[in-house]
């Protein structure tokens, strides 16, 4: 690679090695994708290695239309793998696992619409959760993405930041490791995506999920992520994998005053412009 | 759109009273069609001598249900007719859902039934009557025959129909298929299903009427045939506000009832 990165600027793959197979999360080998039938088959993704600790915020950044999202539906176990493994906590992924749960990127259309805020949250709690502490839990998740009052009411009364905060409650309510994010911010207004930026990074913080969060939008990736990947084309493998130098604690205005930002966001910059040409 | 379903729920939960509600320019408009046609029957409409004027009409009504069949006749339509709709309605949702659901279901009964539900309603009553007599059984049969229809192509179109969407939340919350089903599915084609009962509703009364017409000797369409081979007009037109009176009520009690049975569904329902 023809670029030069940053002192602060660590190797991924070399930190999660150092940090050892006790913290290994999720863990993807050789991992390749075919989509299409017949002639229109082609390969997606080819021979793919990646290894995500516990308690990390992953950003995978990309063009559009390298496979992002077909890699994001793979992880999640709801399209196959066509070769290579992919394994969360060490137990193989074959359709959606236990422990991971994805978020969509079109928040209208993945809340049940017949369902309040609440009931949504707790669709996956019951066929495993009593009813009491279903509810319990189902509040404690719209607590965390500051809906508490909003538990009785419809998708329909909600407006689309608080959709999709009631989309991420009810992926917390089932205390997941692995949080699959597909764009999730990408049809929200400038402020409220940068207050729910905000808000994830504490809910990570607090929950100690991995995250794995996909966007096109580098500003969004250098804010939010502890470490990015970008993905080069085609078929889809990783082009860059860095360690972000940013402190734990991040904020709308300062961290996105500070050197190592403006330097992060350079490198990505210059990383997804030399794909381009 | 955000704006106008919040709208939408506060004219339903929080709007205006009852008597502001009411829809007078509608009412305003029947009363004026009453007018005219009183007006219609006393001068043009005269020449025919058929054509009865409001006032016959609400005398020879008045008639009927007092002193003579109205009532038992009204009865025996509204019976048949909302029994063989619930009949109709089991079958068509058990039917429509088996056929949603299972995919060869679909693939091996489909082509027959698009053949079978076109063939025209009517000319099944002539086979009906060869089948079962001059009876309310014949006419039973046929209502529960043709209102299964809208029923079971609603329910399996309105499953098939569900947003893919839905079916990847329910993946990734790891649903079992029973609870894809009953959380997922059901509830998603539920708005679909409720049109085709509510058609299947309007069948139903629609074909318990001609099957009394030429079938059966009972009930309101009986007494409009029985009226118009008496050639007594003012009693047949009285049958036919009443027919009308029937249709226009069981439908207005299916939206209310739904409405109120459904109301998480919000007001687009």
């Amino acid at each position: 690679m023809a670029m030069t990165h940053h002192d602060d600027v660590v190797d991924a793959p070399r930190q999660s090695a150092i940090a050892g197979k006790a913290d290994l999360a999720f863990r993807c080998r050789s991992l390749s994708v075919d989509l299409g039938l017949g002639d229109t088959r082609r390969r997606i993704i080819n021979d793919l290695n990646l290894e995500l600790p516990k308690n990390q915020f992953v950003c995978i950044l990309g063009e559009s239309g390298v496979g992002k999202t077909t890699l994001l539906r793979v992880f999640g176990g709801l399209v196959p793998a066509s070769e290579g493994t992919i394994e969360l906590n060490g137990q193989p992924v074959s359709g959606p696992p236990s422990g991971a749960v994805f978020v969509f990127q079109n928040y209208a259309a993945s809340l049940l619409p017949w369902r309040t805020a609440r009931k949504n949250v707790e669709l996956g709690l019951e066929a495993s959760v009593g009813k009491a502490e279903r509810q319990a839990r189902a509040l404690e998740a719209l607590k965390q993405v500051n809906l508490s009052n909003h538990a009785n009411d419809y998708p329909r009364q909600l407006s689309g930041g608080m959709q999709q905060r009631v989309q991420i409650a009810r992926a917390l309510a089932l205390n997941p490791q692995l949080l699959l994010m597909d764009e999730p911010f990408g049809a929200l207004d400038a402020m409220t995506r940068e207050n729910l930026q905000v808000e994830l990074r504490r809910i990570q913080q607090a929950s100690g999920a991995t995250i794995i969060f996909i966007t096109h939008d580098v500003d969004e990736a250098v804010f939010l992520a502890d470490r990015l990947i970008v993905l080069r084309s085609k078929p889809a493998n990783i082009g860059l994998d860095v360690v972000s130098p940013l402190p734990r604690e991040r904020d709308q205005v300062h961290t996105k005053e500070t050197p190592a930002y403006l330097e992060l966001r350079h490198t990505i910059y210059e990383m997804l412009r030399s794909r381009s040409e | 759109m955000d704006a106008a379903s919040k709208s939408g729920r506060i004219t339903t939960q929080s709007g205006p009273g009852a008597l502001a509600r009411f829809n007078w320019p509608g009412l305003a408009t029947i009363v004026a069609l009453i007018a005219l046609w009183e007006l219609y029957s006393r001068t043009l409409g005269a020449r025919f001598g058929t054509i009865a004027s409001v006032a016959d009409i609400a005398s020879a009504f008045n008639k009927l249900l007092f002193e003579g069949p109205l009532l038992e006749q009204l009865i025996h339509t509204l019976t048949v007719s909302i029994i063989g709709w619930i009949i109709a309605s089991v079958i068509g949702l058990a039917m429509g859902a088996a056929i949603g659901l299972w995919r060869p279901v679909w693939a091996y009964t489909m082509a027959s039934i698009d053949v079978l539900r076109s063939i025209p309603s009517i000319s099944l009553v002539s086979i009906a009557l060869m089948v079962f007599g001059f009876s309310s059984k014949m006419e039973m049969v046929i209502v529960v025959y043709v209102s299964q229809w809208p029923v079971l192509l609603a329910t399996a179109g309105g499953i098939r129909a569900v947003p893919g969407s839905y079916l990847e939340t329910a993946r990734t919350v790891r649903l079992s298929n029973a609870a894809m089903t009953f959380k997922i599915l059901l509830p998603g084609a539920l708005p679909s299903i409720l049109v085709g009962l509510r058609l299947s509703l309007t069948l139903a009364i629609a074909l318990a009427v001609v099957a009394e017409m030429v079938g059966n000797p009972a009930g309101l369409g009986f007494g409009l045939v029985f009226s118009q081979q008496a050639i007594q007009p003012a009693q047949a037109f009285a049958y036919l506000v009443t027919i009308g009176i029937v249709g226009w009520g069981l439908n207005a009690a299916f939206v209310l009832i739904a409405g109120r049975l459904f109301r998480a569904y919000g007001p687009a329902l």
